[in-house]
């Protein structure tokens, strides 16, 4: 088979000395800023991006994602001792994690965790390898039209799948776009809203605008709750699961590993979606839900394993499709353009060792998260007793070296500081920035399938709704916005979101 | 007429604002025709949009039962946002190692838990952590002390 072959490729790659040491030190500071409390996967990335730069393309890759699940599973930890989710995505593991851990039973919640993610990282590593070179090949053959399609859809159901108003989430999503014309007009040379400042020719930094609204956005927003954790557990014990624990988390674990591998393939999809329908799903099929809530093992092994594994597939339509589905994704794809690769279909044909090497040290990063975080939990404990007074002027600081580091220009920084601003009234207000930084991203590639669709087609609409399949997927957005602007399903999706 | 969501209002009056700037920006550039879009057409396009939502939104806030925006923290805001902008005056004529310790002192001051002591030690560190990490392993051209300082 193909596929063995292709693997074997990806273990070569990503078993290389140096590739394995950019995957740990990726896990490990993942999993060291993902611990702190009030820094998600998503700030962790956006921090951590100007690291890679300099390294070949596979291991920034490699790092990025060990980055990423690093952090997210560092996040789950804070969630579990101290009940400070970092972000939507361990907000479940949260409720009832902590409860555990109220309990006494602190080890055995992260123990489930650990083993429910490397189980479902197992799993969606292997639907990747498995999915991704049918899905890069069907989109080999798209045009314009059909790109242009796609990435509508993306954005429309980012919005659609995210909380919060679907106006102001589009609204949000228009904004960035509008942001990402900023600079010379790739087919005139014309300049676009630089307002003659030679610093804006090549367009705002993306990692500066993520690095403002996630970064010190999220420093301001935390320091508005002064110290109000507390740490109830001193010492982890009980990291070994009973044979009863086992019997109980395997199911959970199965159908978390499933349901997240599915729902991170879809747009706005990906972790945090995947850990909420996990945890109604087992509380709905539960025995007695009444349990959930006070320390059931089951809503955190089946949001733990989901949120893993969507974590995971949601690299699926960004490696094959070049299009990202939330925001640490549209972060990889600035990444890799930065370290000079487009993702698109064309990746894995053209770069088999970079594909298959990310997919293969997908695995051993969540063996190494496994080794990382058992054995060591009580040096992430001690770092949670750190006060988050001596951490955040480090985090600024990082943000501010950072943006001058990725072209050694002062005005990155000025970006970073003016959308710190922009992301924290924004917040305030209720319109999430993840939106933004989709559309951001993905806004010149919207521009110029539809400049060069059009052009081909000269100058008729109807060209994406006579095209098969732009006007198919077109149809499925139009759906999808209808159906979550009308008001009963519109209530229903709040409620969804603001459960338990 | 009576405004229930504080925050449509004010989100909706702000995607206006910025809409505004975006159109008015985009008349210095060729519109072209569907056929052959100009580099003026996407982001017409993309501003009546925004307008469009941004209206929609102010409109929603006269029936969308909401909860008042919460205060903002604005010693959290002054401090940080100014420490990051200081940063970035301070960096070229003074030089990395001056310009990030006052962006350290500053951004303590968003905290009431800091005795100037603490703080002192701690931008010391950091300073020194980024030196050795930044300049001293990754290389990276950086002045430690600009012009104003005698530096280059």
């Amino acid at each position: 088979m193909d596929i063995f072959s292709n693997l074997a490729l990806g273990f070569g790659t990503a078993l290389s000395f140096q590739n394995l040491l950019y995957c740990f030190v990726g896990v490990a500071i993942g999993t060291f800023i993902g611990v702190l409390p009030g820094l998600g996967p998503t700030a962790t990335v956006a921090i951590l991006l100007p690291l890679t730069f300099g390294l070949e393309p596979v291991s920034a890759l490699i790092m990025l994602s060990g980055i990423y699940y690093g952090a997210q599973y560092g996040g789950s930890t804070t969630a579990i001792l101290i009940n400070l989710p970092g972000e939507a995505s361990s907000v479940v593991t949260a409720i009832d994690g902590y409860q555990l851990a109220r309990q006494g039973r602190a080890g055995a919640a992260l123990a489930t965790a650990a083993l429910g993610s490397f189980f479902a990282g197992c799993v969606a590593t292997l639907l990747l390898a498995l999915f991704s070179p049918p899905l890069a090949a069907v989109a080999l053959k798209f045009g314009s039209p059909e790109y242009f399609a796609l990435v509508v859809l993306g954005l429309v159901a980012s919005v659609a799948l995210a909380s919060g108003s679907v106006m102001k989430a589009l609204a949000m999503v228009v904004l960035g776009l509008l942001l990402g014309l900023v600079g010379q007009d790739l087919y005139t040379g014309t300049m676009r809203y630089t307002y003659g400042q030679s610093q804006l020719i090549e367009g705002l930094d993306f990692v500066a605008i993520a690095m403002g609204v996630f970064g010190l956005g999220e420093v301001i927003r935390n320091l508005e709750q002064p110290g109000q954790r507390s740490i109830i557990v001193n010492k982890i014990e009980g990291l070994m699961l009973t044979l009863r624990d086992l019997k109980q988390i395997a199911k959970p674990v199965l159908r978390g590993t499933m349901l997240g591998s599915a729902l991170g393939v879809l747009p706005g999809g990906g972790a945090m979606l995947a850990s909420f329908a996990s945890y109604m799903l087992e509380k709905r099929i539960a025995r007695n839900p009444e349990r959930f809530g006070k320390g059931a093992i089951e809503g955190v092994a089946g949001p733990e394993s989901a949120n893993n594994a969507g974590a995971q597939t949601s690299f699926v339509p960004m490696l094959t499709l070049g299009i990202p589905t939330n925001a640490v994704m549209a972060l990889m794809v600035g990444a890799l353009i930065v370290v000079g690769v487009t993702p698109g279909p064309n990746i894995i044909k053209a770069q088999p060792a970079l594909f298959w090497g990310v997919i293969a040290s997908m695995w051993i990063g969540n063996l190494m998260l496994v080794i990382l975080n058992l054995p060591l939990i009580g040096l992430w404990v001690r770092l949670l007793r750190v006060p988050y007074h001596l951490l955040y002027p480090a985090i600024v600081t990082f943000c501010c070296i950072g943006a001058y580091s990725l072209a050694n220009h002062v005005f990155d920084v000025f970006v970073m500081a003016g959308f710190g601003l922009v992301g924290y009234v924004l917040v305030k207000l209720d319109c999430e920035p993840a939106p933004l930084l989709l559309g951001f991203i993905l806004g010149p590639m919207l521009e110029e399938h539809l400049r060069r669709a059009m052009l081909m087609a000269r100058g008729d609409w109807t060209v994406f709704f006579t095209n098969p399949i732009s006007g198919a997927l077109l149809c499925v957005a139009f759906v999808a916005l209808v159906l979550v602007l009308l008001p009963s399903i519109s209530s229903a999706r709040q409620e969804a979101f603001v459960e338990e | 007429m009576k405004i229930r969501s504080i925050k449509n209002l004010a989100s909706g009056i702000i995607f206006l604002a910025i809409a505004a700037v975006f159109w008015t920006g985009s008349f210095a550039m060729p519109i072209g025709t569907a056929a052959r879009m100009g580099p003026g057409y996407f982001p017409q396009v993309l501003s009546v949009l925004l307008a469009l939502l941004g209206a929609g939104i102010v409109a929603s806030s006269l029936y969308v039962e909401d909860s008042m925006p919460a205060a903002f923290h604005w010693r959290g805001l002054a401090f940080i946002i100014g420490a990051a902008v200081l940063f970035g005056v301070l960096l070229k004529p003074l030089g990395i190692v001056p310009a990030l310790g006052a962006t350290i002192l500053i951004t303590t001051m968003a905290s009431p838990n800091f005795r100037p002591a603490t703080a002192l030690v701690l931008a010391v560190g950091l300073v020194g952590f980024v030196w050795i990490v930044f300049v001293e392993a990754l290389h990276l051209p950086w002045v430690a002390f600009g012009p104003w300082l005698g530096g280059y």
